[in-house]
């Protein structure tokens, strides 16, 4: 039995002198005295759980868990501690990519403050549109979505900025070798608000150029993110809140002959937003925006690929004793995607597609004798694009029973869908990639979603385990089966390449979390299999593109002191699934290749090691600096990023690999105030 | 005790799926015949038959590849001609089979038979009419004083018809080489702006070095052919263009085949119509 001290210290803000003045037991006032407590905070020595799994499958961490752990370059990005999770494969090296339970990255649903952000990955998927020191909680739902979220067929992450001290002003601000954040936080006491910004920006090259050079490729990279948040209390339980997120990448692609022409990439994040909360009560209207700038010439060939979707939403949650009501409007423009460079008109205006969706939901929620929960939802969805209608009715059930205090086991089922759709035309995510949006030749996606799973918590040990067994039925699952180059013809249309297939994705997933005492952490691993069949194809399933049947995740942390902690994160991953080169031949003096069937063969596993340690220097008030070191790839794995065959008269037939620089050190600096 | 089961799950589960996923579906067997072979409108047939190299072996070479020891044979509208080989180092390989007997005439079918010690190939092809180049115009490279590209204005083209570029560097090269992106269809030339040329990707140029540029040299003199093309040599060319522009590249993988048209082999039988044209690139 742990045994655990708990000093619990009871202070009382504007104190009343009625208190002072009769006798000390409160619970023999007389009726008709009124003692007014304004407020009451409760500190303790026992660390507030920073990682917690909810019964609903909700993971939900904040920014102290995701500082605790080892990220790329110590920047604390929660994208990164999500993709440790089961259920998230695990993220090769340069892949913007998110793929839950099999998924690919388009089928997942991100939100900020209410907000939708359709792309919140920086480009390499190194960082995330997310600053840590802004956002200071994040959820999570690999699956049992319920009702009353919007549309999507896989995942559901939320970044919430929870300005809720309005006392006085408080912030961060971390400095790295490659990336540094801030947010501020200060209150406007007058009018009962917190106003917020937060700032990003990465300058990836200036210290390690030769990260990004790959065989005769050089990559030069930054982005920035701005976020701007005004909340206002009109009283506890009735807020209004605006929020806005700025993000941009840019990236040039240069190949070290110099006599070839260079590409220039980029994308613009741009998300506002106004929310109202009364009780649980919430009224949301956002704007969301993402835009796409690609450009690659070589040899007088020029491409030009600028794309967009831009959304406008809102949205309307009630509950009303035990359901809840929910109705959502979206509209989008989608420009499509056409090389502007063989255009007379430099614009993509004959490939622009405008929709309207809208959903509304009942949701029932009840427990029974605090052992049984049932939670019985129904979505219906109506879509329209041009001529192309559709109603999807979308039934979900989740439930869950409590063997014990400790132990709860849950089954669930649910229908999905969603209607914009992520053509890929690159691998990891560069901005050829664009959205549009669903309609009669390029249906919705839609899902079929069972689980069944148990948490276990061991009370002595302070463990927590959760295991999940799931299956999905997916109907319309795209991938694009052309080539970029396909573009140098203005009247090549990359959506008469995507190619539309059905297959399914199961597995089963396992969680263990520690989240006290000095030695803390989680392991987590997934069996997994996703399989789709294209009757362009052939007969047989083929493996998705994400799919790793085996994803492990370890990380440790140690808190060696109060000031001093060490992690380390190992990951264990199957290569992702890739096309084999079976045969080579010469023609017109060049080395051509036969392959193996599509994805038939695998990439060999993904190793890695990070280690870190933070030192926070001992303080005597609320302001604290830390200091950080961390290796990434401590082991210097060399994971094959993909493989290649080479020909040249000097080196006869060359099999080659391309494989991110290995070990990359880092050092930042962190002060909070 | 309850807790024990799950680590016993994991591991059955981990022993259950490892697997190969390729060698039971595609066991080694004998190297594909691959064929290269063209018929050009006036000129004589030149034919390379070589066997391809299995990737998945350790040691990778190409010697030893060439297949001399077969019966190459040409059927020009029903009449047999039986090419003969020889060595002729402007083609690599340097080995071809050809034949002075035989030139190629527009409206011709030309049929390729190929007869090694186990292997029957067999193609056809017919020589479509080929478009005229009416001009050609140099394109000083920006940023350069030196290099140049070079843009074709074509008339004669048929609607829904496909054609392709090839060019020879006569001061470095001894024959012709397809043109870097040089794939197009009719529908897809504009009129205006003309085709623009540049030299494609090979092992016998710099390629792979520094010093390799797709475009040509200050006072070069260059002919240009254009060719008319049957589809599915046009499918073949376009996806060989990509693939060899894509193959090496980390973001944008291309791994499709390229669709040959010959019955029992790798590569393409075709008949070109053809027209050609010169030009002297400024000093």
């Amino acid at each position: 039995m742990i045994r655990q001290k708990l000093f619990i210290l009871i202070s009382f803000i504007f104190g009343w002198t009625t208190l002072n003045a009769v006798q000390p037991n409160p619970y023999t006032q007389q009726a008709d005295t009124t003692l007014l407590l304004n407020d009451i905070s409760v500190t303790t020595q026992v660390r507030r759980p920073t990682f917690i799994v909810n019964t609903n499958g909700t993971i939900e961490l904040s920014s102290q868990f995701t500082a605790d752990n080892p990220t790329f370059m110590n920047s604390a990005d929660p994208v990164a501690i999500i993709r440790t999770l089961p259920s998230v494969s695990t993220c090769s090296d340069l892949q913007a990519a998110f793929s839950v339970m099999g998924s690919t990255t388009g089928s997942n649903l991100f939100l900020a403050d209410g907000m939708r952000i359709i792309n919140p990955f920086h480009m390499l998927g190194f960082f995330s549109a997310f600053n840590p020191s802004y956002y200071k909680t994040l959820t999570f739902n690999a699956s049992r979505i319920n009702v009353l979220s919007a549309n999507t067929t896989a995942g559901r992450l939320e970044a919430i900025s929870s300005a809720n001290n309005f006392d006085k002003p408080h912030g961060e601000i971390s400095l790295g070798a490659i990336e540094s954040h801030t947010a501020i936080s200060i209150p406007i006491k007058p009018i009962k608000s917190i106003a917020s910004v937060g700032f990003r920006k990465s300058y990836l090259h200036l210290l390690f150029p030769s990260i990004l050079q790959f065989g005769r490729t050089n990559l030069k990279y930054g982005f920035s993110d701005l976020n701007i948040g005004l909340t206002t209390r009109f009283t506890p339980n009735n807020s209004l809140s605006f929020n806005f997120l700025a993000g941009k990448d840019h990236m040039k692609f240069q190949d070290l002959n110099s006599m070839r022409d260079d590409g220039a990439f980029g994308w613009e994040n741009l998300s506002v937003g106004a929310s109202w909360k009364n009780g649980k009560t919430i009224l949301n209207a956002a704007y969301s925006g993402f835009f796409n700038r690609f450009k690659l010439s070589e040899a007088n060939q020029k491409i030009n690929l600028p794309s967009k979707l831009s959304q406008i939403s809102l949205s309307y949650i009630r509950p009303i004793k035990t359901f809840t009501i929910e109705a959502d409007a979206a509209y989008r423009y989608s420009s499509g995607q056409q090389n502007i460079e063989n255009t007379t008109n430099n614009s993509t205006d004959n490939r622009a597609k405008k929709s309207f969706e809208f959903n509304a939901a009942l949701l029932w929620n009840k427990t029974f004798v605090d052992k049984l929960g049932i939670e019985l939802g129904a979505r219906v969805s109506y879509y329209h694009q041009n001529e192309y209608n559709i109603i999807v009715p979308q039934l979900r059930l989740h439930t869950h029973y409590n063997i014990t205090d400790n132990i709860s086991f849950f089954a669930a089922y649910g229908r999905y869908v969603r209607f914009d759709r992520l053509v890929e035309e690159t691998t990891g995510g560069l901005p050829a990639n664009f959205w549009t949006c669903a309609d009669k030749t390029l249906p919705p996606e839609t899902s079929d979603a069972f689980n069944v799973g148990i948490n276990i918590f061991i009370p002595d040990i302070a463990i927590h385990v959760s295991v999940e067994g799931y299956y999905k039925i997916i109907k319309n699952s795209g991938e694009f089966n052309g080539s970029i180059l396909n573009t140098l013809s203005a009247d090549y249309n990359a959506l008469s390449d995507v190619i539309l297939g059905d297959g399914y994705a199961g597995g089963i997933t396992f969680l263990l979390t520690r989240n006290f005492g000095k030695i803390r952490g989680r392991l987590s691993y997934t069996f997994g299999v996703s399989k789709l069949k294209f009757a362009e194809l052939g007969k047989q399933y083929v493996s998705a593109a994400g799919e790793r049947p085996h994803d492990l995740n370890l990380t440790l942390t140690y808190q060696a002191t109060e000031a001093l902690n060490f992690s380390a994160a190992f990951t264990y991953a199957s290569g992702l699934p890739y096309t084999r080169a079976k045969y080579g031949y010469m023609i017109g003096e060049n080395l051509i290749c036969e392959y193996y069937p599509h994805n038939s063969s695998r990439l060999p596993a993904y190793k890695r090691l990070d280690i870190s340690a933070t030192y926070t220097f001992p303080t005597n008030n609320s302001r604290n600096h830390s200091i950080g070191i961390s290796v990434y790839n401590a082991l210097a794995t060399n994971n094959i990023l993909f493989y290649y065959t080479t020909y040249s008269f000097n080196e006869g037939i060359k099999q080659r690999k391309s494989v991110m620089k290995s070990v990359i050190p880092s050092i930042n600096y962190t002060f909070k105030f | 005790m309850k807790y024990r089961i799950l680590p016993l799950i994991i591991a059955a589960i981990i022993f259950a799926s490892c697997e190969n996923l390729n060698d039971e579906m595609f066991p080694d067997n004998e190297l594909p015949l691959v064929i290269e072979g063209w018929i050009e409108e006036g000129q004589p047939p030149v034919i390379m038959v070589t066997r391809a190299v299995n990737l998945t072996d350790t040691l990778l070479s190409f010697d030893d590849c060439v297949e001399k020891w077969c019966r190459v044979s040409i059927f020009d509208n029903g009449q047999q001609h039986i090419l003969s080989g020889r060595v002729d180092k402007n083609y690599l390989p340097s080995f071809i089979f050809t034949s002075n007997k035989i030139k190629g005439a527009v409206g011709h079918v030309y049929d390729l038979l190929v007869e090694t010690e186990d292997t029957i190939a067999r193609a056809t092809a017919t020589m479509l009419p080929a478009p005229q180049i009416t001009s050609l115009r140099p394109k000083k490279l920006e940023n350069s004083d030196s290099l140049y590209s070079i843009t074709a204005f074509i008339e004669g083209l048929n609607s829904n018809c496909y054609y392709k570029f090839f060019e020879q560097q006569h001061s470095k090269e001894t024959h012709f080489y397809p043109s870097f992106m040089g794939t197009f269809t009719s529908d897809e030339y504009n009129s205006h702006s003309g085709f623009n040329i540049t030299k494609g990707t090979r092992i016998s140029t710099d390629y792979d070095t520094p010093n390799f540029s797709h475009y040509f040299n200050a006072n070069d003199v260059v002919t240009v052919k254009i060719f008319s093309l049957e589809q599915p040599i046009y499918d073949f060319w376009k996806t060989y263009d990509q693939q060899i522009t894509l193959t090496n590249n980390l973001f944008f993988t291309f791994s499709e085949n390229c669709p040959g048209n010959i019955s029992g082999a790798l590569g393409y039988w075709a008949a070109y119509g053809a027209s050609r044209a010169s030009i002297r690139l400024p000093r």
